[in-house]
């Protein structure tokens, strides 16, 4: 009984967060509700492993967009066309990554944002149309390693600032 | 059952620090990166232009020929008159600082109205642009002079373009 499902929809989201909890601390920690004894799980039940890398660009003279898709491959539409070619910084292009492990023989659902909004400080940009993955990388039975593979689409204001542009997002799993 | 989904959620989920309650759940925090870099533009040098100055063609012609320093040579048959003034032509670039750049040149076609004649264009392949943002670069060529055109003004044009490394 091993599968992996995507949805997506804020509706369903609204559903979860009235009835989910959402644990920001470092490090991972397991309450067993309505037993006496507490259970601890692997110590790290989702890990960061890549950040969304639009990578470098120059700024296009009008509207256009990056997409990072969760296969890694990329595309761009508009006028930022004719520079996505150029030298990329170290890591290049490439879907935000991370590792998600199931806590023993339980489902859960992976909560990833609908958009992110990056900042240089004075100038923003909007990541939209995210999409995520699961992807089994190890494990048998109840004791499976995921890997989430998120890719989304950066929209690029015509004559975007220059600058080293950055927005963080949280990413959660809520085990059944 | 066992699985594992993934929801898409709204910006405000991920602000939302919600209470606790039953079921167990683990957060990690990840970025969206993306560097910005000003355009590169690139501009013609006012008053520059690729001079290939002023000769005699023979009945054979031959080459004139502009290095990128504005010295013109004369091969062939072809006699560069006393007083002719030869030149390089002269582009500016503005960009990201430090960054460097490729550079193509095309060649072209000067023509009097009725007769023209060929030229290919000689400029370095790359460039680096200063710490403030600027840098300039020279473009010489090779006239092809056909033995006998008529006398007369030939001008033309050609096509540069810069683009990030």
């Amino acid at each position: 009984m091993r599968y992996s499902t995507l949805y997506s929809g804020a509706a369903i989201m609204a559903a979860f967060m009235q009835a989910a909890p959402v644990f920001a601390a470092p490090g991972d920690s397991f309450e067993g509700v309505g037993t006496a004894a507490a259970e601890v799980t692997d110590p790290t039940t989702i890990r960061r492993v890549a950040d969304l890398r639009f990578g470098r660009f120059a700024s296009p003279g009008t509207a256009s967009t990056i997409r990072i898709n969760v296969d890694s491959s990329f595309n761009a539409t508009g006028a930022v066309v004719s520079s996505t070619g150029m030298a990329q910084p170290a890591g290049g292009r490439g879907p935000a990554q991370f590792v998600v492990q199931q806590a023993g023989n339980r489902g859960g659902t992976v909560f990833i944002p609908a958009s992110v909004i990056l900042t240089n400080g004075s100038a923003n940009m909007t990541v939209n149309a995210i999409t995520g993955r699961l992807v089994v990388i190890a494990g048998i039975g109840r004791n499976r390693i995921y890997r989430l593979d998120m890719g989304g689409t950066l929209q690029i204001n015509g004559n975007q600032a220059p600058g080293a542009y950055r927005g963080e997002f949280d990413v959660t799993v809520i085990y059944n | 059952m066992k699985k594992l989904i993934v929801l898409a959620a709204t910006a405000a989920f991920i602000s939302t620090s919600a209470a606790a309650a039953p079921g167990d759940t683990a957060t990690a925090q990840g970025a969206a990166t993306a560097e910005v870099v000003a355009p590169i533009t690139l501009t013609h040098a006012a008053g520059a232009t690729l001079n290939f100055g002023t000769f005699t063609t023979g009945d054979a012609g031959g080459t004139v020929v502009v290095d990128r320093t504005g010295v013109g040579t004369a091969t062939g048959e072809v006699t560069l008159l006393g007083g002719s003034v030869e030149a390089a032509d002269r582009f500016n670039v503005a960009g990201d600082a430090g960054r460097t750049f490729s550079i193509a040149a095309t060649g072209g076609t000067v023509n009097n109205g009725s007769q023209s004649m060929n030229f290919t264009t000689s400029v370095a392949t790359s460039g680096a642009l200063s710490a403030t943002g600027t840098a300039t670069f020279a473009v010489g060529g090779t006239l092809t002079v056909v033995g006998g055109r008529p006398a007369g003004a030939y001008t033309g044009s050609y096509n540069v373009t810069v683009a990030y490394n």
